[in-house]
């Protein structure tokens, strides 16, 4: 709409924006209302500011403190039920970190989880919702049964799934009619794993449909009416006008994906029971749980806490890759 | 006024961050996994004592209502002190919250705490000496507890708990599934060499698993004791004697006679033995109370743990927990004089009627009459052992059972259990 302002323009209180800049409205060009306007810039500054304040002092509190401290930690021996013990010792955590067997099995169990469930996960709840999305009868009742799970307490899913995949139960007969061992998958060095990732997917698949079902309704109708008319068929229109359509909200649900797939922790708890977090035998250890076990179960709060660190640089790492690379094909 | 008006919303706003941020620190000790909605708040009601009466809390896992609770009742009328208690779902929740709880002062006051992996919360100073209470006269039931638990918890001439029971491991049956299998008395094993016979039985008549066994460092310690070895604190991981008790596990579980809770998809011995997946487990007398609350139509017997070839003169371990008190509690000297009302006859009464023999050697007989089927337990308790574990404590149990994992849980491991122990020794050995 014309609202008197040059195309891509936008006007917030007394100052004209483009781009990212702003046009300062001077005395010239606002008729000698200068004094006035930098007082009414000030006080919505400071009203700006108290608004946010709030939520400045929580991320201050619980964020940006807590990870500053994390990374201070991890510099010393440090036990905080003793800190009178705790002494600086440089880079020795890293140092032991990189030389430890169990932290390199558990960072590539983390891989392995982000590289297989990721883009499964976006794959199928991008098919769900493309089908859902569609004019099908009952499409409230079938998008409210996808979302359910990712509701559900992920403890109790996995405990309801272990009775599916507990030897002799109908999915570990299932596959074992497919040649795979008929044992109990989540007590499987070999079968652990898949069962996690089984788990993992079918409870978040539900969110990230209610995303993509968010993206399609955004996709103009007249695009795949335009394409009809020029004869695309039903697989042309989703991959030359959906899918480039919606490629920012499945950069989202790839960076989300990616980060909450790196912090899996309690389906993992829930298939350990007693035994020691990653069980059996270190089957299911990824780089969260590395650094709970460190960090709580042995005490050991500088050596989790650089692992933690760790865990930071990669999720941080994989994000600025994937914004780099979702810009550059912009 | 729209100034004024950002200013009050904006007051607000903070205001009530503030208030949930005082809330959550107020809540924080039942979600880092405790399940006592009594305790919120009780750090700042045992400060502000209402009268005489100091409130205290005593935290630990397991069943606080047949094992603890008992103890307390009358002690508020009779010296003071209310005690709540901060129940923890599991011993690893509870292992795992504590030092937190003790950095941030919202640890109870005093823990009940079993003889197993404590070793490194006592070098840490996470449990503090209690001797000093017993030499001020505040702790008078010391001299009436037997010398056998008085060590366990006597560590370089300090006293570091008060033990409030003691029990050596048990071997349980059960009976409806022996009966069915055409087993009698005089089929029970005193070998494992006769629990294999017995296995074979059951597999051969009920097509079923015989044994239990829990992946769980309580279970290992029985079999390597019982095999006439032991973890020695660390100095006898590597011994032939512990190599052929973790090979027994192993070749059992590949030769289908063993089932694991683990694969069953539950975390407890007892249920396996109550469900009828297995008809026998190591195990300790809490299954007299758990059977008869959660399968009193079961029968079950209780043997001594049976012991390898050749080695009759040994057993399984030797329970004998205690309260102890934690560093930090606001209340320490409270804390002691609950813990001395808590060891008073009428909790050693109740004690003996859910299963476990009294620290007092005077009440063994009153436990014989009252617990026939346990009787034989009380001679049992001179062959027991502690655990013995390693220095590293659950470092060492979490290698034990992750390798031992492997060992079972992969069906192409070729790991045996002389590989483990020689692992162990070199990992966590003294």
């Amino acid at each position: 709409m014309w609202c008197g302002l040059p195309a891509g323009c936008v006007r917030w209180g007394d100052s004209i924006y483009k781009k990212g800049a702003y046009i300062k409205m001077t005395a010239d060009n606002t008729g000698g209302k200068k004094k006035k306007t930098s007082k009414m810039r000030r006080q919505e500054a400071v009203a700006g500011w108290i608004f946010v304040l709030p939520a400045v002092l929580f991320w201050l509190i619980w964020f940006l403190y807590p990870a500053l401290k994390a990374i201070s930690i991890s510099f010393f021996q440090y036990n905080y039920a003793t800190p009178e013990t705790n002494t600086f010792i440089g880079l020795a955590n890293y140092v032991r970190l990189f030389q430890d067997p169990k932290f390199f099995t558990a960072m590539g169990h983390s891989f392995l989880m982000v590289a297989i469930v990721v883009p499964l996960q976006t794959i199928l709840s991008f098919a769900i919702a493309v089908l859902l999305n569609g004019p099908i009868r009952l499409k409230g009742f079938y998008r409210s049964s996808c979302y359910i799970p990712y509701v559900i307490s992920a403890m109790a899913v996995t405990i309801f799934f272990m009775y599916f995949f507990v030897k002799g139960g109908p999915a570990s007969s299932f596959f074992a009619l497919l040649g795979m061992e008929n044992v109990s998958w989540f007590a499987s060095t070999k079968y652990a794993m898949a069962f996690l990732m089984i788990v993992y997917v079918w409870q978040q698949v539900g969110f990230y449909m209610v995303i993509f079902i968010g993206a399609l309704q955004e996709v103009p109708m007249e695009l795949y009416e335009a394409a009809k008319v020029d004869g695309a068929n039903a697989w042309q229109r989703l991959t030359k006008i959906t899918v480039p359509m919606i490629k920012n909200t499945t950069y989202l649900v790839l960076t989300f994906g990616m980060i909450n797939a790196f912090q899996i922790f309690d389906q993992i708890a829930a298939m350990s029971k007693q035994s020691p977090l990653g069980s059996p035998s270190g089957a299911t250890s990824t780089l969260v749980t590395f650094l709970y076990q460190q960090s709580f179960s042995y005490m050991d709060m500088g050596y989790g806490s650089a692992a933690a660190v760790v865990l930071f640089l990669i999720i941080f790492s994989l994000s600025a890759v994937r914004e780099t690379a979702g810009r550059r094909s912009d | 006024m729209k100034k004024v008006l950002a200013l009050l919303l904006a007051l607000l706003m903070v205001s009530a961050l503030a208030a949930c941020g005082q809330d959550g620190k107020e809540s924080s000790t039942p979600s880092s996994g405790t399940d006592n909605s009594s305790i919120s708040g009780a750090a700042d009601e045992s400060q502000a004592s209402t009268g005489d009466t100091v409130t205290i809390r005593m935290g630990g896992w397991g069943n606080f209502a047949d094992e603890h609770e008992p103890g307390t009742v009358g002690m508020e009328e009779a010296i003071g002190v209310k005690v709540e208690f901060q129940k923890y779902p599991t011993d690893a929740a509870f292992w795992d919250n504590l030092p937190a709880q003790i950095a941030a002062k919202t640890a109870p006051e005093f823990i009940a705490l079993s003889n197993e992996l404590y070793l490194p919360y006592i070098n840490d100073g996470l449990i503090i000496p209690i001797s000093k209470y017993i030499d001020d006269g505040t702790i008078t039931c010391w001299d009436s507890i037997g010398d056998n638990v008085k060590d366990i918890w006597t560590i370089d001439g300090e006293v570091y708990g008060i033990p409030f029971y003691q029990t050596p491991a048990v071997f349980a049956v059960n009976m409806d599934l022996w009966n069915e299998a055409g087993l009698t008395e005089a089929d029970f094993p005193e070998t494992w060499d006769d629990v294999l016979d017995v296995c074979r039985v059951f597999k051969d008549e009920l097509g079923m698993t015989g044994l239990c066994f829990n992946t769980q460092e309580f279970h290992f310690t029985q079999y390597c004791l019982s095999f006439g070895g032991g973890w020695g604190l660390g100095k006898t991981i590597d011994t032939p004697e512990n190599a052929a008790a973790l090979q027994f596990i192993i070749n059992a579980y590949h030769q289908g006679y063993v089932v694991t809770p683990k694969e069953l998809g539950v975390g407890y011995d007892g249920n396996v033995v109550m469900s009828g997946d297995a008809a026998m487990s190591t195990g300790g007398t809490w299954y007299v109370n758990d059977f008869k609350k959660n399968a009193p139509d079961v029968e079950v017997k209780y043997l001594t743990i049976p012991h390898a070839e050749g080695k009759d003169d040994v057993s399984g371990t030797f329970h004998a927990p205690c309260y102890a008190l934690l560093k930090g509690g606001a209340h320490e000297k409270e804390a002691a004089m609950a813990i001395n009302y808590m060891m008073n006859d009428s909790h050693d009464e109740a004690l003996i009627d859910i299963g476990y023999i009294p620290v007092n050697s005077d009440l063994f007989d009153t436990f014989k009459e009252r617990q026939p089927e346990l009787a034989g337990l009380v001679d049992a308790v001179s062959k027991s052992n502690g655990f013995g574990y390693p220095p590293a404590g659950k470092k060492f149990a979490d290698a034990l059972i992750s390798k031992m994992e492997e060992a079972l849980f992969n069906s192409d491991s070729t790991v045996t259990g002389s590989q483990i122990v020689k692992e162990l020794q070199e990992e966590y050995g003294e």
